[in-house]
């Protein structure tokens, strides 16, 4: 099953000569940064670019580092490097979780953050990693820079606000300071992977909780009620059983050929729980290693 | 086009390739390193693995100029200078390579590992191994082999799993690893899509898409007009039978009045390059008239039900099969304790790893006409003009495959050829004709060679599965815990065309009171024919599925009996002298009480081990544990009267060293279960010759005598004692020459060890090969056609079949309560084979056939939503990774057969039959939950916990509920 339409492939030296190219071409352009969901995509015959702009050539885009309080995260900088990265292991533990669990091997080491949430499916599990830990997507383009929350970036499924010409250098986190958090993802089982929902908390100094849902609604949710109840609090089991419960109100799961709505919302409960425990007891310094599979 | 440059392999590379090419395609097409296998383009299987500057990536989909100024290195890296690399001599030593289609991706993503380990100077771990392996997948390994190779590649002692065996000769029963195992794991095995022709084209198939639609026109001018199409062929181009099929004989090669199922062929092309060929196929224009779709087996039994092929007189009811032994009524008057029960098993898929391939080489095609040579040495094939039409592809029946393309060509059988090619597992799922006719009818149009490769999805949407069935059963039981009755009703989903279907569901029928001594059983079995994807062949043959509901029952009784499982199985097996359902009094080779009693030991073993008394459950936390147990058992040989035959050649020659060699060939296929180890093994141990001497060639119709097909765990049996006679007439022929130089009798004339002996005198074979050339004036060569015994069709109460395996298992389960999730942790397993021929090639089908019933049992579910695939893209079917492989701690049990080589009888199929039961019985023990429908399905096991319900009865992926069946009602039409 080879790509059946042709299209020219462009990889410039830098991001100037990128960002030309992206202006040139407007729409027609894609950016190839992985490249797992865009070749899936054209693969698919879903996405018939007349060009695809290669930004493996653009040094320093693969960088990951560190930039006063800000962790920067380059387009380039495929899974692999995030999960291998003592920074983001030592930072960000949470996303070196997420990247773990991230499809295959083979996916991990070409895909990349930045391309994952520019495909913006709803299975994008960099989404509601991004949305606890309160990233930014820094855009460039021939017009100036901006930097859009997380929380704004996704518009729907397989849409954000990037525009045409635009091109994504990367992502920023600021430095989260001492922290726990889990990221919990309902495994795969029968039919296909696509679309298992996950939940990921996170616990701040204060007793400040982030929570945030994947694959349940068409882009990456927040779990605002939960983090509402358990603001300030110290997590009791009462008070876990009192968020689970409330994970009822914060999604809306359906029910599909690969699962029901009632085994979904059943699971987000489970996950609910065993997030919350586990992200305050790797506050705290104990809890499983981060990557342990906790369903 | 641009240009790549790039290194391959230690090697700077620079070609121009157009830009949408990716690495597996540059690789494979333009740089012939065919070594890396392409299983589904979509990222799914891991097969297709090769490493980018050390890291493992998917290269199906990875754009080759992604690769621009990277290091490469394929499989054939590995073992440039000759010489295996560690990671290849563990997977040869430890049988970690069966079919072969995955090992260069599972020794690929392997290396990535050792030598990212290697360079941290830390030592690898199991664990580590299951997360780097957990998406290259293996359908035919089980796993257990693969993990233990790459410990030992890593320098961890993990010697082979090997059952012990009873008392082994020279070569049989001693663990060798298969003769063409060494060229699978250099990537320098060939399998059909591997083959290339001078002069070759490609090719496509028109599908109908639809479940049942009368055709009104198909136009296909447009097509024709496109540039690079050389040939659209339709119905009215089919010069002799357009149908073809295995028993009956109902299946169009290309539609032609309607469409019965939504992969029926209506069209093929033939052009220069794919992009063409698919363009023709979109241009094709099929006006269909949409007809009502019949899409459950019972509904298709309803006289209202649309009609499948209009002119049957039986209607949608292919088969009605009948078991009748003693009087039921009066079977459950005897009873105590009555149960009945309705399971439902989904359809399943094979997936074999290597998707069908097919290459059709014209009569008289001349390769220096395509500026190709006559190299005989550049790739195994037609390299000389002949005159007979030639397919190659991966076959299971290649000998049929030659009746079918001959009839379908209008040509006499002798002006065809088929050269059945390595094949990428088979499983049952190779013996319908996939595009053989399609290519050779292509080939010769064009007079060029057309390969037709299916695409994974083409392939999950045309082949034949494994049979959907609901089955209602019934059974009695006295007090004491003995059988008196077993009544059962069975429905097989056959699909669209008739394949198999007969013969696979009266395997269900005859196996649907298990492998016990029944006294009163009537079972009625009905195979229809519906508008869904055909069914056929599959590992454990419709004995898989009547299994499945059999011990289920089996358990159900002994908890009404409040019996332990195993002490009421143990009451009521099989045992010589005792009488199957069929009427069949065993005579011999009947091991199952062995069996059991190994399973219950290993049970037991468990517990000692953690110093406790055995249980059948207990509670860790949120998870639950329990252990499961099943029987079941298995046919060898095609059994019911069929003539069962089998041919082989043994030859001796001086190889160009001069040393003595033989050699074994008929047509018998191989595709992964080990085959060429049983045969070389067989003539080695008769002719004392090394095994590594004797070479097997397997497959060309034109050198090999016919082995009959490769179905019915058959082949060790019928072709290892044509292969073992073969050798044994040519031993005699030496024996003789040597008798009379050396003045001996006949008789006390021995072969070992290379040599032949007798008393202290010993000559090197060498000579006597040269002595008994020079007399013969030529080779000596022996053919032998070995007949198993005859049998007797259903319904005459005689032998219905000439051998039997049994087996045991149990399994060790988890479930975790709060989410349904079940684990299985451990299988112990022990297996009544007559005797071991080859412990490494036979541990290799038991895990195999284990861990593909695991599938069977969790995840896999061929799922069709009116008449079309839902289960459309490999993403979409689960099959087991190495995550979900459990530990398998397995027992031979070697009850011999008179007749079999050495004793040996079948066990392919019969290690797939007993894990279904044996983990849906376990989760019973550990939750209350029993799975009327297979897959299990963890969100209705939580569902049914948290409701306190006691039976699962709808599953995943199934249309609707359970149809009610007719029983008590009116009786169906019968055949
Ligand atoms: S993953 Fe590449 S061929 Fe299957
Ligand atoms: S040996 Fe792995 S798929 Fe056949």
């Amino acid at each position: 099953m080879a790509i059946a339409h042709p299209f020219l492939y462009e990889k410039p030296g830098t991001v100037k000569q990128a960002l030309q190219l992206l202006a040139q071409h407007g729409a027609g352009a894609r950016v190839l940064a992985g490249g797992t969901d865009l070749v899936g995509q054209l693969v698919d015959g879903l996405v018939r670019p007349e060009i695809v702009v290669d930004l493996k050539g653009v040094p320093d885009l693969q960088e990951i580092r560190m930039e006063k309080d800000v962790i920067h995260i380059g387009a380039l900088a495929t899974f692999t490097d995030i999960m291998e990265s003592p920074l983001i292991r030592k930072k960000l533990p949470v996303m070196a979780e997420m990247t773990e669990w991230v499809a295959s091997r083979g996916v991990r080491n070409r895909g990349t953050m930045v391309g994952n949430i520019c495909s913006a499916v709803p299975c994008c599990d960099s989404g509601p990693i991004l949305l606890v830990y309160g990233g930014k997507v820094l855009v460039k383009s021939a017009r100036g820079q901006r930097a859009v929350p997380i929380a704004q970036w996704f518009t729907g499924p397989r849409r954000t606000v990037l525009a045409p010409g635009e091109l994504v250098l990367g992502v920023r986190v600021p430095d989260p300071g001492k922290h726990g958090g889990a990221f919990v993802k309902m495994r795969r089982y029968k039919g296909e992977d696509l679309a298992q929902a996950s939940v990921t908390a996170l616990l701040l100094a204060g007793n400040q909780w982030r929570i945030a849902f994947g694959s349940v609604a068409p882009t990456p949710i927040a779990g605002k009620r939960v983090e509402k109840l358990l603001h300030g609090k110290r997590l009791t089991p009462a008070l876990v059983e009192e968020a689970v419960a409330l994970t009822d109100q914060e999604t809306a799961p359906i029910t599909d050929i690969r699962s029901t709505r009632e085994y979904r919302a059943h699971m987000l409960r489970v996950m609910m729980r065993r997030a919350l425990e586990a992200a305050a007891s790797r506050k705290a310094g104990r809890g499983p290693a981060y990557g342990t599979e906790l369903i | 086009m641009s240009q790549l440059e790039f290194n391959v392999n230690g090697r700077p590379v620079r070609l121009d390739v157009p830009e949408s090419r990716y690495l597996a395609e540059v690789l494979r097409l333009d740089l012939g390193l065919t070594g890396t296998k392409i299983g589904c383009n979509e990222a799914e299987c891991g097969i297709c693995t090769v490493l980018v500057d050390g890291a493992p990536v998917n290269s199906c989909i990875y754009p080759a100029f992604k690769a621009q100024g990277a290091r490469v290195e394929t499989i054939e890296s590995l073992s440039a200078d000759g010489a295996l690399h560690p990671l290849q001599q563990a997977f040869l030593d430890h049988g970690a390579t069966q079919c072969g289609i995955c090992t260069p991706g599972l020794i690929m993503t392997a290396k990535a590992l050792l030598d990212e380990k290697q360079s941290a100077g830390a030592p690898v771990t199991e664990a580590e191994i299951k997360i780097a392996l957990k998406d290259t997948y293996c359908r035919c390994t089980g796993y257990q082999s693969v993990k233990n190779a790459i410990l030992q590649a890593a320098g961890i002692e993990s010697p082979p799993y090997l059952p012990e065996v009873k008392h082994p000769g020279a070569v049989i029963g001693r663990p060798l690893p298969n003769p063409d195992s060494r060229a699978k794991v250099m990537g320098t095995a060939l399998f059909t899509d591997d083959y290339r022709f001078p002069g070759m084209v490609v090719a496509r198939t028109k599908r109908a898409g639809v479940a049942h639609a009368r055709i009104r026109s198909i136009d296909i001018s447009k097509a024709e007009a496109l540039p690079g199409v050389l040939a659209v062929l339709t119905w009215k181009d089919v010069p002799g039978r357009n149908l073809h099929g295995l028993v009956t004989i109902d299946w169009p090669v290309l539609c032609q009045d309607k469409v019965r199922y939504a992969g029926d062929a209506v069209a093929i092309v033939a052009a220069l390059d794919d992009e063409a060929a698919e363009a023709a196929i979109d241009a094709i224009e099929v006006d269909y008239e949409p007809l009502p779709a019949v899409l459950d087996p019972i509904e298709a039994n309803r006289p209202d039900a649309p009609r499948v092929h209009e002119h049957r007189e039986t209607g949608n009811l292919l088969k009605h099969i009948k078991v009748r032994k003693g009087d039921v009524r009066a079977g459950f008057d005897e009873a105590d304790v009555v149960v009945e029960r309705t399971y439902r098993t989904p359809r399943t898929e094979h997936l074999f790893l290597e998707p069908e391939c097919s290459i059709g080489v014209p009569a008289d095609y001349d390769p220096t006409d395509f500026g190709g040579t006559h190299d005989p040495e550049s790739r195994r094939g037609v390299t000389h003009r002949h005159d007979k039409v030639a397919v190659y592809c991966g076959s299971q029946i290649p000998r049929l495959d030659v009746s079918q393309i001959a009839a379908s060509l209008a040509l006499p059988e002798e002006r065809v050829r088929v050269v059945a090619c390595l094949m990428g597992g088979g499983f049952g799922g190779k013996e319908d004709i996939a595009a053989q006719i399609h290519v050779a009818l292509l080939a010769e149009r064009v007079k060029r060679p057309v390969k037709m490769l299916y695409s994974r999805q083409e392939s999950l949407l045309f082949h034949p599965k494994r049979h959907g069935t609901v089955i209602r059963i019934r059974t009695g039981a006295t007090r004491e815990g003995r059988l008196t009755a077993v009544e059962a009703e069975l429905y097989g989903d056959g699909g669209a065309y008739a394949s198999l279907s007969e013969k696979v569901m009266t395997r269900a029928t005859t196996h649907a009171s298990g492998p016990y001594d029944v006294p009163h059983v009537k079972v009625d079995c009905y195979a229809m024919y519906t508008n869904n994807t055909p069914c056929g062949a599959f590992r454990g043959f419709g004995v898989t599925q009547s299994c499945f509901a059999v011990e289920s029952n089996m358990d159900l009784v002994a908890e009404e009996l409040g019996m332990d499982p195993i002490a009421f199985r143990r009451h009521n097996i099989l045992d010589v002298g005792k009488t199957t359902c069929t009427g069949q009094v065993l005579q011999e080779s009947c091991g199952l009480g062995e069996c059991l009693d190994w399973v219950e030991r290993d049970m037991r073993a468990y517990h000692e081990a953690r110093g406790e008394p055995f249980r059948w459950s207990w509670n860790e936390g949120s998870k639950r544990y329990a252990w499961g147990l099943a029987v079941g058992y298995k046919n060898t040989g095609l059994g019911g009267g069929a003539p069962d035959k089998a041919s082989a050649i043994c030859r001796v020659y001086l190889d160009d060293a001069g040393r003595p060699r033989a050699e074994v060939r008929t047509t018998s296929a191989e595709m992964g279960q080990g085959l060429p180890a049983v045969l070389a093994a067989c003539a080695a141990e008769e002719l004392g010759l090394p095994y590594e001497d004797v070479r097997v060639l397997l497959g060309d119709t034109d050198v090999c005598p016919d082995g009959g097909p490769t179905t019915a765990s058959r082949q060790t049996y019928v072709s290892g004692n044509a292969a073992r006679h073969a050798a044994m007439q040519v031993r005699d022929k030496l024996a003789a020459v040597a008798a009379s130089r050396m003045q001996a009798p006949i008789e006390e004339i021995a072969f070992s060890g290379g040599a032949v002996r007798h008393g202290d005198t010993t000559i090197p074979l060498v000579e006597v090969v040269a002595w008994a050339s020079e007399e013969q004036g030529g080779e000596i060569e022996a053919e032998y056609e070995y007949w198993a015994p005859r049998t007797q069709p259903l319904g005459t109460g005689g032998a219905m079949h000439f051998a039997f395996g049994f087996g045991a298992q149990a399994a060790l389960c988890c479930i975790d309560e709060e989410t349904g999730r079940v684990d299985v942790l451990q299988i112990v397993t022990a297996n009544d084979v007559g005797r071991a021929i080859n412990p490494l090639t036979l541990q290799g089908q038991i895990d195999g056939g284990i861990v593909m019933c695991l599938g069977n049992t969790l995840t896999e579910h061929y799922v069709m939503e009116e008449g079309v695939p839902w289960t459309s893209v490999m993403a979409r079917y689960k099959m087991p990774g190495i995550k979900h492989a459990p530990k398998i701690v397995s027992r031979l049990v070697e009850h011999e057969t008179a007749d079999g080589p050495f004793g040996a009888k079948g066990v392919g199929e019969l290690c797939s039959i007993p894990t279904s039961p044996a983990i849906t019985n376990a989760i019973v023990h550990a939750v209350g939950v029993r799975f009327l429908c297979l897959p299990v399905d963890q969100d209705a096991l939580l569902r049914a916990m948290r409701a306190g319900e006691q039976e699962v009865a709808q599953g995943w992926g199934y249309r609707s509920a359970v149809t009610p069946l007719m029983a008590g009602t009116e009786e169906p039409a019968s055949v």
